[in-house]
Parts: C-alpha cells; sequence; structure tokens
C-alpha cells in the first residue's frame, strides 16, 4: 500500500525535476543551459533532503535542513564561478575563430595572387 | 552526410531520455519502497541542545555538531572568492558619475537601510529561531547588488581590506578554535558556559565574508565581462 503523504509527493516530484535536470544537461550544448540543468539537478536534491527531514511531520530532522542551507549558497556560488569559466572559453574561442578566419584570408588572398600571376 | 549524423542525434537523443525515464523509474521504485526513517540522529540532537549554547536545532548542527562542515564550507568560498577575482580586477570600470536620480537609486535607497536592519536581526535571533549567518549574508549580499546596480561602488576588490573581509568567516573559526584548543586541548569542541558567544562571534564575521563572496560572485559576471 502507498501512502501519498506530503515527503512522498516532494519525493515525486524531485524525481521529476532530476529527470528534467538530466536531460536537459546531456541533450543540450550550450554552456548556459547545462549550467541551468546542473542547478535544477542540484534543486532536486535539495527537494529530496528536505523531504526526508520531514517524513514524520511531528519530529522535522535539523540535520538535512543544516545541509541543505549551506549546500544553496554554495550551489549560486559554484554557477558563478561556472558562468565565468563558460563566458572566458566563448571569448577564447572567439579569438580563435578570429585568426582562423585571418589565416584563410589570407591564404585565398595568396591563391588569388598566385593565379593571377599564372595567368599572366 | 548530413542527414545520417541527423539521425544518429535523434538516436542519441531517444537513447537518453529513455535511459533517464529508466532512471527516474528505479528513484521512484527506491522511493516508495525506503523503510520509514527512524529519526535516530534528531533524538541526539534534541537530547545534547542545552549543551550548544544555542537553542535553535538547525544552528547547533552547523556550528557546534557538525562545526567541521561549515568551517569547510567557508573555505569552499574563499577558494570561489579566489578563482573569480581575476575577473574584477582586469577592468576599468566605467567611470559614470551619478547625475540624475535613476530609478534603482531610489529603490535602493528605501530597501536597503530596511535590509541592514532585516539582516541584523536575523543574525540576531539564529540561536533561538530560524535564521543565522547565511540567511542574513544572502540579504546583505543582495543589498550590495542593488547599490552595484545603481551603480555606486561599495567594495573595491583591489585592496588588502576587502581581502580581509573575504577571509573573515574562516580566519575567525581558526581563531576560535585556535583559543579554545589552547585552553581545554579540545580540536573543534566550544566550551559550553561561553559557546553561545563564541558562536555569535563567528557567525558575525561569517555573514560578512560570505555576503561579500556572493557579492563578488555577482561582480565578476556582471562587470567582468563587458
Amino acid at each position: 500500500m502507498i501512502l501519498m503523504t506530503q515527503s512522498m509527493l516532494f519525493s515525486l516530484c524531485a524525481v521529476i525535476l532530476l529527470a528534467i535536470g538530466l536531460i536537459g544537461f546531456l541533450l543540450t550544448s550550450d554552456f548556459l543551459r547545462k549550467l541551468l540543468a546542473l542547478n535544477v539537478i542540484g534543486m532536486a536534491i535539495f527537494m529530496v533532503l528536505i523531504a526526508a527531514a520531514n517524513n514524520d511531520p511531528n519530529a522535522v530532522d535539523p540535520l538535512p535542513h543544516a545541509m541543505v542551507l549551506t549546500g544553496i549558497v554554495v550551489a549560486a556560488a559554484g554557477t558563478a564561478l561556472g558562468l565565468n569559466l563558460a563566458s572566458k572559453i566563448v571569448k577564447f574561442a572567439r579569438s580563435i575563430q578570429g585568426e582562423n578566419t585571418a589565416i584563410e584570408n589570407k591564404k585565398s588572398n595568396a591563391t588569388q595572387d598566385s593565379s593571377s600571376g599564372q595567368t599572366d | 552526410m548530413k542527414t545520417s549524423s541527423l539521425v544518429s542525434q535523434r538516436t542519441m537523443a531517444v537513447v537518453i531520455i529513455s535511459l533517464v525515464s529508466a532512471i527516474a523509474a528505479l528513484l521512484l521504485i527506491a522511493f516508495i519502497q525506503q523503510p520509514v526513517h527512524d529519526n535516530a540522529l534528531r533524538e541526539v540532537v534534541f537530547a545534547n541542545l542545552d549543551k550548544t549554547g544555542v537553542s535553535n536545532p538547525v544552528t547547533a548542527v552547523l556550528l557546534n555538531y557538525r562545526a567541521f562542515d561549515t568551517y569547510l564550507e567557508f573555505a569552499v568560498f574563499l577558494c570561489v572568492a579566489v578563482a573569480v577575482l581575476p575577473y574584477v580586477l582586469d577592468v576599468q570600470l566605467p567611470k559614470q558619475k551619478l547625475s540624475a536620480e535613476s530609478q534603482v537609486l531610489a529603490i535602493a535607497k528605501i530597501f536597503v537601510p530596511l535590509s541592514i536592519l532585516m539582516a541584523g536581526y536575523l543574525l540576531w535571533i539564529g540561536s533561538t529561531q530560524p535564521g543565522g549567518a547565511f540567511q542574513a549574508a544572502s540579504l546583505l549580499a543582495g543589498c550590495l547588488v542593488l547599490l552595484s546596480l545603481a551603480n555606486v561602488r561599495t567594495i573595491d576588490f583591489s585592496t588588502a581590506r576587502s581581502r580581509f573581509l573575504l577571509s573573515g568567516g574562516l580566519l575567525a573559526f581558526i581563531v576560535v578554535n585556535i583559543v579554545v584548543f589552547s585552553q581545554t586541548f579540545c580540536f573543534i569542541t566550544l566550551p559550553q558556559n561561553i559557546a553561545g558567544s563564541l558562536i555569535l562571534f563567528i557567525e558575525f564575521f561569517a555573514t560578512f565574508a560570505v555576503s561579500a563572496s556572493l557579492f563578488l560572485c555577482f561582480e565578476s559576471i556582471h562587470k567582468g565581462h563587458l
């Protein structure tokens, strides 16, 4: 027999959130979306902890609460670090792309020069 | 070539979605079949609550029972702050004068004093009711973000003072534990009679350290990549 308690409902929602986050993390190649998906997974884990703490509504366990409290702030800091790294990677990729296009332009110019030289 | 890669991408998506739904189904079965949580640790927490110096069980867990965890948490914050600091230091801040009264500044003028009061209150009641260093720190960080959006410069991260602010929580923790260790020879164990005031001392510095770190994280994204 399955009793639909409040903590059971929270666990169910957490599993759905975890599935959404995992799919978002694995199916996209965009840094920003990957970070958002990681945050969704983190929230799912916090929800599991809160649900575990609230198993008996008359005797709420303070231990998972303390873990979630610090976890939220650390998740925010980690997201900031990830965003900074993603921005740095995008900048680096852009500069590499710029160099490549410059080299290709030079090459095409050189071939054009040589071909024009041959026709003369 | 292009169609085949598209097809393989689609098969990959199908495989990933089916695997994730299998994991979700497994987790659901596990949650339904789990034995009832016996709350054994809760009994231990409440049995020794009068020895911790605070009456809020969450604060007692954070800063007395599992103080080592929180101690490492402050170290994590310092690591993040050190990691994102270069992004802030690189940029030349645009010199913008507050000539006209902006909307954000008008909001900040009302909310910043209120939030600072609220943060102080949250820090103070943390020993007896829900509240404490982390909640107060997030409120203070919100204040700093509001001021930063209104182009008010609050913390200059290139000075040595700001570095002390960032490492304040960890330093307070280390100082308290060294002093306590030299007196009682117990490692990270607060003496019962002064535990409450020591916890408040650590929380006070931790509030400023965590709020400065969170604000630094925001600044590094906001100003560091213009």
